[in-house]
């Protein structure tokens, strides 16, 4: 059982600039906990605190009621497993392994049951004799999760540990870490900045960029409720389309115009979504985001007797990609690029155009100036 | 550029003044040295009348040359283990940045500049057994140099401060390489500054250590101008290492003939310490 | 450390937020002490080493400005109590100290620029050509390093003595023009370039020297200067071989000529350690100005390969 706090924790390394500013996080026992975000977010550095291997500049950090803020690393139960592995290379595997529970003097033999037991669920029983120069990059990321694993820590802090393998080997330990966070049932914190792997293994995400926590969710949520541009664009792949529209009134309904104030290109929005625009935002420019998932083409949303609310989306086709299950068209939109992903069966080719249709409840609007979802619902 | 069998004789162009220089100063030599020692020579260094491996046995039967050899062993533990140690503790204090790291790396590399009949004469005035500072700053009243228990020791330290420089460097170089986040991993592994020291720092110098090793015996084979400024090889030979005997044989009693069997000795010498070493090193390689 | 502990197992809950502030705050203070106090062990350490270190350097120094009947107590005499330029200005008069620091650079300079020259040629044949026997050449020339100096020195003084070239600038400058050392060391540099940066060269028309002295030494400019400072002082620093081949003031270098100081009288110890270090501060200063080039130089290449 293990708890642990961040409040308000900040990374300065001069007055200027902060690396990490009023980080809040209760992480409860059993959690598997993301940090996400593009390289230089402070990710890494806010796990390095937990870890005691960087000060904290300000805030507190509590790990089971205690205020753990100055404590040295060996005193904080945690294990932890790097990016480029850490193993001791003139140490064997078994000694790499070991290394922990010798060093608190634990019985010779209760240390070689730990490591046998560890080695087996990790399938490295027959790499124990071996030295890490004499390991593959698979194996080796699966003895520095033996060494972690070996111990009962408080919780595994893990600094993107799958980064330096290959794309297939990634998917695979993905899976069995997955398993491993099931079986030993206990707090792993991970820091990654591939949204697919944060996706698929937490049990809730936190999102960063420029030292600030953008949001804290589980991926479920994240993905249907982002709470701002940011983290729309971050999570999910491919990633999600924007572009900039004026918002119009026509009574109840709401008019996003594509482009220009004046554009014939049009979405209508009812209900709560066209209420909320109509009242906070109307007349002004805002940000309209939607998933290529999200995308149909007019026809077959036709047939589907759906809403007529795209109007004069019409586009050229720039990239086409057939990817088996579903095909990629790529079209251009106020300079920048637009997805959409459509059924297999579509056959419009590169120069061609195709008229669109977008899910009118999967489209996100985002503020112009915050950044900030418009649709947001807290606390969901 | 070609000849007529069409082989390119271009590439030999550029190895020719290295070649030249290796062939009349080291390769000719090497061989004449072997050449002379299986003679007796004249005053001039003319090869007179052939011993065969009579200077050898000359040499392996005297007790001189015995005591040579002795001092030689002595004087390179000395010098190799004292010369290590220093580099090792100065790159160790070194390793982390702190306030004024550069003053202290530059004083601890400098020893690596100075020549050493120029330190020799620094330490000469440093043992004088009147006004030296050692004598001064210990209370004591020795004649450093000319007491057949002390001089080698003396020689040797002074020897050993020299090659620290040049050590630290190594040693600096061979911490640099060592991966930060294996101190990482240990901090939070619960290891302390001592585990750390023994179970990373070390076998992490490891590769250069051996490196500085060799290169640290096979100088310390070859110091001779500390000790011929210093004691002369004296007192009663206690500091009379092969290389100052080499000089005196040939020199002073030009008797070039045994000095080039002591050359050749000390070659072999030389040469199965390094061989034995890479053999060791071949087995004992960690990774 | 109890103390700590006992402050750590205060409960989050049952703490007000005058408490929790003052126990941070007396948290950060006990850090705070703790790092200066390993910091200041850090400093207080190497100063008593680096101390021990230059001992002889310094003492050197200041015996340098000391007048000789200074030296001559029996009482504690580190530094000198009426400074002296005297020892410098009289070393210059005793021995012609001048004509042997011209001597040093003569050599000094010739052996380091005549070992950076032969080695890189070499080093390029080695890296960039292919010919016979280049394997095998290459061995010879790395098992040279094995051959101790002494091994060779006789036959050496008797060949240039034989050749009535005792006492002269070629002979302290010519035997050392090459080094097996510098070989290795630019090859481990030049092999870090990939070939097709000497075929497109080519391609464009470009010689070998040519590829040598335009692209080559430009792009290791580091090893050549780490080739430089340390030979430099090598050979500043030499004493055997100039012991034995030079016989008049005209030709001695500075390390033979310095000793002669020492020969001279016992009342002139002052004056002779002002000579040492005089003949210390170029090599030092050299040493001090490219260590940085120095360091790069040999342990990027050296210590990776």
């Amino acid at each position: 059982m293990s708890e642990i706090t961040l409040k308000n924790i900040c990374k300065q390394y001069d007055d200027e600039h902060y690396a990490v500013k009023d980080f809040n996080l209760d992480i409860h026992d059993k959690e598997f906990v993301i940090f996400v975000g593009p390289s230089g977010c402070g990710k890494s550095t806010t796990l390095r605190m937990i870890a005691g291997l960087e000060d904290i500049s300000d805030g507190e950090l509590w790990i089971d009621d205690e205020l753990c803020n100055y404590l040295e690393p060996r005193d904080r139960g945690m294990s932890m497993v790097f990016q480029n592995y850490a193993l001791y290379p003139n140490m064997t595997v078994y000694d790499n392994m070991a290394y922990a529970l010798k060093i608190r003097k634990m019985p010779k033999a209760e240390i070689d049951e730990k490591v046998h037991q560890a080695a087996k669920t990790l399938e490295i029983e027959h790499l124990l004799k071996r030295r890490p120069g004499a390991l593959s990059g698979g194996q080796k990321q699966r003895v520095a999760i033996g060494s972690a694993i070996v111990r009962k820590p408080k919780a595994f802090l893990m600094d993107e540990p799958l980064s330096n393998l290959d794309a297939k080997l990634r998917a695979q330990m993905r899976i069995e870490l997955s398993k491993l966070h099931r079986e030993l049932g206990t707090t792993i914190i991970y820091v990654t900045h591939d949204q697919t792997e944060a996706m698929t293994l937490g049990t809730r995400i936190v999102v960063m960029k420029d030292g600030i926590v953008q949001q804290v969710a589980e991926p479920q949520k994240l993905y249907n409720n982002p709470a701002n541009l940011f983290v729309a664009g971050f999570v999910g792949s491919p990633s999600m389309n924007f572009c900039d529209c004026y918002v119009e009134r026509e009574g109840d309904r709401c008019t996003l115009r594509l482009g220009s104030r004046d554009s014939e290109r049009k979405i209508y929005l009812d209900g709560v979504k066209a209420g909320m625009l109509n009242m906070f935002h109307a007349d002004e420019q805002v940000t309209l985001g939607i998933r290529p998932e999200d995308i149909y083409e007019y026809e077959e949303a036709a047939a589907g007797g759906f809403e007529k609310n795209t109007i004069g989306m019409v586009k050229k086709v720039e990239t086409r990609e057939m990817l088996g299950a579903e095909v990629a068209l790529y079209f251009e939109e106020q300079g920048s690029t637009f997805g959409a992903r459509l059924k297999p069966e579509n056959n419009t080719q590169v120069g061609e155009e195709v008229a669109l249709y977008f899910d009118p409840d999967k489209i996100y609007v985002f503020d112009k100036i915050t950044e900030e979802n418009i649709f947001y619902k807290e606390g969901m | 550029m070609k000849t007529k069998k069409g082989m390119n004789v271009t590439p030999y162009f550029y190895l020719i003044p290295s070649m030249l220089v290796f062939a009349v100063f080291l390769f000719y030599p090497f061989f004449k040295t072997i050449y002379l020692s299986l003679y007796k020579t004249n005053k001039l260094g003319e090869a007179k009348i052939f011993v065969g491996l009579g200077n050898y046995t000359e040499l392996l039967t005297s007790a001189s040359f015995r005591n040579s050899l002795k001092v030689t062993m002595i004087f390179v533990v000395i010098v190799v283990i004292g010369g290590m140690l220093l580099g090792l503790l100065t790159a160790v204090l070194c390793n982390k940045a702190f306030p004024g790291i550069r003053v202290f790396s530059t004083a601890y590399a400098l020893p690596m500049a100075i020549a050493s009949s120029s330190a020799a004469m620094i330490f000469q005035i440093m043992l004088h057994p009147a006004v030296g500072i050692v004598n001064k700053l210990l209370g004591l009243d020795i004649n450093w140099l000319n007491d057949p228990n002390t001089a080698l020791y003396c020689v040797a330290i002074l020897t050993a401060w020299l090659n620290s420089g040049i050590n630290f460097l190594y040693f600096s170089a061979g911490l640099g390489n060592i991966d930060e986040s294996l101190y990482e991993r240990a901090s939070v592994d619960g290891a302390n500054g001592i585990q750390k020291f023994f179970s990373l720092t070390l076998p992490g110098l490891s590769p250069i250590m051996f490196y500085t090793l060799v290169v640290n015996i096979i100088q310390a084979f070859q110091s001779f101008g500390q000790i011929k400024i210093l004691t002369e090889g004296g007192p009663s030979e206690s500091t009379n290492v092969i290389v100052y005997s080499i000089y005196r044989d040939a020199f002073f009693n030009y008797r070039f003939g045994s000095a080039s069997a002591q050359s050749v000795i000390l070659f072999v010498i030389i040469m199965l310490i390094t061989l034995v070493m890479f053999r060791i090193e071949k087995k004992g390689v960690s990774y | 450390m109890s103390q700590t502990a006992s402050m750590t197992l205060k409960r989050k809950g049952a703490m007000t937020q005058e408490e929790l502030l003052e126990l941070k705050q007396k948290m950060s203070a006990k850090a705070l002490t703790k790092r200066r106090t390993k910091t200041g062990l850090r400093i207080a350490a190497n100063v008593a080493v680096a101390l021990v270190v230059l001992l002889p350097l310094l003492y050197a120094l200041s015996i340098a400005f000391m007048p000789s009947s200074e030296l001559f107590t029996t009482e504690m005499n580190l530094l000198p109590k009426s400074p002296t330029l005297k020892n410098f200005a009289d070393a210059f008069t005793q021995v012609p100290l001048l004509r042997f620091i011209v001597n040093s650079f003569i050599m000094a300079g010739c052996i380091t620029i005549g070992q950076i020259i032969s080695c890189s040629l070499s080093a390029f044949a080695f890296s960039f050509l292919e010919f016979k026997g280049k394997g095998i050449l290459f061995m010879i020339v790395m098992a040279t390093m094995m051959v101790p100096g002494e091994a060779t020195i006789i036959s050496n003084y008797l060949t240039v003595g034989n050749w009535g070239m005792l006492d002269t600038y070629p002979v302290l400058i010519i035997p050392y023009l090459t080094s097996a050392m510098g070989i290795f060391l630019f090859r481990q540099f030049y092999m870090t370039f990939p070939m097709s940066l000497f075929e497109s060269a080519k391609l464009d028309g470009c010689s070998n020297l040519r590829f040598i002295v335009s692209i080559l030494t430009p792009l290791t400019k580091s090893a050549i200067g780490a080739m430089a400072v340390y030979t430099f002082i090598n050979a500043w620093n030499m004493y055997m071989w100039p012991l034995l081949v030079t016989g008049s003031d005209q030709k001695r270098t500075v390390q033979i000529g310095i000793s002669m100081l020492s020969a001279v009288d016992s009342q002139s110890i002052t004056l002779m350690i002002a000579g040492v270090v005089m003949i210390i501060i170029p090599s030092i200063s050299i040493f001090i100005f490219g260590q940085k080039q120095l360091i790069r130089g040999m342990f990027s290449g050296a210590v990776k390969g």
